[in-house]
């Protein structure tokens, strides 16, 4: 498994010159699901606005598919492979399903299939996107965001303003969608726990640090790790290890918080 | 019969306002942008081919190159049309590429501004080329009259109409069924939304202002036998023509087109009416579109939607002004002092600037405190102006009661002008008010039943316990004590529109330019502030106007005209809308004030200030979208920044324990830490 798709590399990112993310690097490989965690204001958002090139990096570098990024606008990443499913959706509300479809198909994707992976769609192909339920609507901008057959697909706040019956169907979608079509996932999700049940791999994003970078199915086993991140507590070295070898650069404060063993 | 007869005549003009409304809607839904600069396209499009037909010379726009190039001889109907449409093809592609390209997430009231700069080059170039003289155009629709008993219509109206509602259907047809319509509906719903799916907004908007300039031109072209071809004739068409796109909420082309044509036919109707003797003899036929705006737009009470933007900006702060007597005490000295050392047309620069400065301070008022866009304050100057005659020459008001009066005057006009803001905002009351502004014009001060007809409207000298404030004739204008006596209201409002910035009043007015709803739910009054606001602006205005008309000894509606309103709210905006500072900026490059003096005495602008003003504001609006003010502002964080980061590096280096108090380490808070120790 070496096909990295997207390579995060010591970035900074943030608005109008206000650091909010500071010195985050990460490998993802096709077929892979990084879940990306953090209370309220971590940078989560901020990271994938950054990687979908809606915002300037600070510094440092992201490339997808062997192609730095920084030159690019959205809407190249988009044809160069890349899905982006924001917190706000940004649906076309007057345009019906089927057209919020197939305005987004770009390259050799079908409608088909995106519709094979949220089957409901199919019945509501004729009305307006604004119309939808919530849960449709969210189903809806992932199959948009799908019908092209990204390499790499963003999902920011997958779970807002959902019903949980509803996250826990879209979730194994997802996975499924990862497996079959070797999709690179980056999982944006409050709901820690759902989200670590598919997920590969995870970050946790605190005020803007890298404070835990671990394997999902280590976190999952462990969650009180998980609840000391959040809670600003130092936690296991042992799950840092990973977000430790990428700061070798810099020697801040907060990472010998975060070393710090506990009293 | 001949009532039908005449609402038909008005088909040829009633196709224009659609034609324009409907690239107004083409070019809205890419970008975002309202283009005040469509009416001046027409006009540039059609002097293009005039020409080319008339000599076979094509028009350069560039100043200091030759005026023409010639193509050899008079051209044909069709070559001459596919030059003229490429040129409108090239000007609203280059708009795109130039100007608004850099504007895309700005606010949209930085978007105006641009598009006023565009229209002000554009009919300046004209203007400059052509000068005021009309070009005729031969007929390029058959000619004729259809008949049918008493009714009469001419042919080129209906093919006018008929050609233009045809484009209507062939761009509806567009957008509905081809890949490249589907993605401009999209990218309107969600710019964002279409970046993510790969569609590039700058492909849309290009060819959307390609394809709205080309309308636009056409319908120049067309219009141009019927109506005579002058400059700057056709840049008002934009006022009916952002009524009817305003009924299509500048998104649907079919209300659009329908109410365009139902404008030019009404306007036609009434100057049938004109010929009864109870009839209101000019004036009321410019009014019909914005009393259309405001009939729709009230009963439908639905604003425009707003253009899915990648992201919003809002307008810059409002600085809080402080020492405001000293200030106001201090400038008021060295206004003084310059009205001492300057003399002759300096002076009278001087007093220009500073009635404008007064205008411009009630634009801070409604547009940077209380964010209701109005463009129409120029105009309510023009009506306390015109009241100041009345009071002063028919009534024997004496000075300054009659400023007073005049202003409060001004205050009923304003008051009901403001009365959309209740239900409408943004954009779309920026438009209502322009057309009131028209209506005001051209039912009032180009008015001959009002305006003081032929003899104009004279006012009488200003005079106060003896002394005599006017601002003399002959070898004693300017007078000193006339530019003392506008120092005095300067100093005045200025300390007033401070002070409301201060007041509790003024607090509530900054929560509603922030949202109305929340402010509404925190117990504010919306309705009232709105009326409070757009009352005291007018009063200010007022008293600029009865002050223009005392410094002018005889009013002239040439002076409160639309276009010059409309260069002084761009001004006012890019100098800085939100700040007293903003207005004064304003006040000095007002056309006619005293940095217009200087500059024609050092080097001759002749005819190119306009053209200047123009280029200025659009490079403005492009570099400072938030005014040049709100840069002073950013530039005063930015050194607070970094001042605190130069002190930050000066203390000890914090400890471990200590990094999470200080500077942007953001460490664990220590008090959660506390809280949560384990125990």
């Amino acid at each position: 498994m070496t096909d990295i798709v997207l390579r995060v590399d010591h970035l900074n990112g943030g608005y109008a010159g206000h650091t909010v993310l500071r010195d985050l690097s990460f490998e993802l490989r096709a077929g892979e699901i990084l879940a990306l965690l953090g209370p309220n204001g971590a940078g989560k958002t901020t990271t994938l606005m950054t990687v979908a090139g809606f915002l300037p990096a600070i510094s440092g570098s992201v490339e997808m598919l062997g192609h730095p990024t920084r030159k690019n606008s959205p809407h190249q990443l988009a044809r160069l492979g890349l899905g982006y499913v924001p917190d706000d959706r940004a649906l076309f509300r007057s345009l019906t399903v089927r057209e919020n479809l197939k305005v987004a198909k770009h390259g050799g994707g079908t409608l088909e299939l995106a519709l094979e992976y949220f089957p409901e769609l199919r019945k509501r192909l004729d009305i307006t996107a604004g119309s939808l339920s919530g849960g449709e609507q969210q189903m809806l901008v992932i199959a948009r965001a799908l019908v092209s057959r990204p390499k790499i697909l963003m999902i920011d706040e997958l779970s807002m303003g959902l019903a949980p019956a509803i996250v826990a169907k879209v979730l194994p979608v997802l996975r499924r969608i990862s497996d079959d079509m070797k999709t690179a996932i980056v999982l944006v999700e409050q709901h820690v726990q759902q989200a670590l049940t598919i997920a590969d791999h995870a970050i946790v994003l605190v005020h803007g640090d890298v404070r835990v970078s671990a394997p999902g199915d280590v976190l999952r086993r462990d969650p009180t790790q998980l609840e000391r991140a959040y809670l600003g507590q130092s936690v296991d070295p042992e799950l840092t290890q990973h977000a430790q070898t990428q700061d070798t650069q810099t020697q801040d404060a907060k990472t010998q918080d975060a070393q710090e063993v506990p009293a | 019969m001949i009532y039908l007869s005449f609402l038909l005549l008005g088909l040829g003009a009633g196709a224009v306002y659609a034609a324009l409304g409907t690239s107004l809607v083409v070019v809205y839904r890419s970008s975002g942008v309202i283009n005040f600069a469509t009416g001046a396209i027409a006009s540039y499009t059609a002097y293009t081919y005039a020409t080319l037909r008339s000599d076979g010379k094509y028009f350069l726009p560039i100043p200091w190159l030759p005026k023409f190039i010639s193509l050899g001889n008079p051209m044909s109907l069709w070559p001459a049309m596919l030059i003229a449409l490429a040129t409108a093809g090239l000007i609203g592609l280059a708009m795109y590429w130039i100007v608004f390209k850099w504007l895309i997430n700005a606010l949209p009231l930085a978007k105006i501004v641009a598009s006023l700069g565009v229209m002000i080059v554009l009919q300046s170039l004209v203007g400059l080329r052509f000068g005021t003289e009309s070009l005729p155009v031969g007929p390029i629709m058959p000619a004729g009259v259809l008949s049918h008993g008493d009714l009469r219509l001419p042919k080129d109206r209906l093919y006018l109409a008929v050609t233009v509602v045809g484009i209507a259907v062939l761009l509806w047809l567009f957008f509905r069924f081809t890949r490249f319509g589907l993605q401009t509906r999209a990218a309107a719903d969600s710019e964002r939304g279409a970046m993510m799916v790969g569609i590039s907004p700058h492909r849309i908007a290009s060819l959307n202002w390609t394809l709205g300039a080309v309308v636009t031109g056409l319908s120049g072209i067309l219009i141009a036998p019927i109506v005579p071809l002058t400059p700057g004739g056709y840049t008002l068409f934009i006022v009916p023509a952002l009524a009817a796109a305003l009924v299509g909420r500048l998104t649907s082309l079919g209300p659009t087109v329908i109410t365009g044509l139902l404008i030019g036919a009404l306007q036609s109707e009434i100057t049938k009416f004109q010929t009864f003797s109870w009839f209101p003899k000019s004036g009321i036929g410019d009014a019909v579109p914005f009393v259309l705006i405001i009939l729709v737009l009230f009963l439908r009470g639905k604003a425009i939607p707003q253009r899915g933007m990648s992201f919003v900006a809002s307008l810059p702060h409002s600085p809080r002004p402080r020492a405001v007597l000293p200030t106001a005490g201090v400038g008021f000295v060295a206004l003084v002092i310059a009205s001492f050392l300057l003399h002759h047309q300096y002076r009278a620069g001087l007093m220009t600037s500073m009635s404008a400065a007064l205008i411009a301070m009630s634009y801070v008022v409604v547009v940077g405190y209380v964010g209701q866009i109005s463009l129409a304050q120029l105009s309510l100057a023009g009506a306390s102006a015109f009241m100041c005659s009345r009071f002063t020459t028919d009534w024997h008001v004496p000075f300054p009661i009659s400023v007073l009066c005049s202003a409060l005057v001004a205050v009923v006009v304003g008051v009901i002008i403001g009365l959309p803001a209740l239900r409408i905002r943004g954009v779309n009351l920026a438009i209502i008010t322009l057309g009131a502004g028209v209506a005001l014009q051209s039912a009032w001060f180009n008015n001959n039943q009002l305006n003081g007809g032929v003899s104009g409207a004279k006012v009488s000298n200003p005079s106060l316990f003896g002394l005599n404030l006017g601002v003399g004739s002959g070898h004693a204008y300017p007078r000193v004590q006339f530019a003392i006596m506008l120092a005095v209201f300067v100093a005045l409002v200025g300390m007033a529109v401070a002070s409301l910035r201060r007041s509790r009043l003024g607090s509530q007015m900054l929560a509603v330019r922030v949202n109305d709803r929340a402010a509404a739910a925190g117990g504010i009054n919306v309705p009232m502030i709105k009326l409070t606001t757009f009352a005291i602006a007018a009063f200010i205005a007022g008293i600029a106007g009865s002050l223009m008309a005392y410094q002018s000894g005889n009013v002239s509606g040439a002076s409160f005209d639309v276009f010059l309103s409309l260069s002084l709210f761009a001004l006012v905006y890019l100098s800085g809308i939100t700040s007293i500072t903003g207005a004064l900026l304003a006040a000095v490059f007002f056309p006619g004030g005293i940095f217009y003096v200087v500059l024609s005495n050092w080097v001759d602008p002749g005819g190119y200030f306009d053209m200047f003003t123009g280029l200025a504001l659009i490079d403005a609006a492009i570099r400072n979208p938030q005014g040049f003010a709100g840069r002073l502002q950013e530039l005063g964080r930015f050194v607070g920044r970094k001042l605190d980061e130069r002190k930050m590096r000066a203390l000890p280096p914090p400890g471990p324990e200590g990094s999470g108090t200080g500077g942007t380490s953001p460490g664990p808070d220590p008090l959660t830490k506390e809280a949560l120790a384990p125990s």
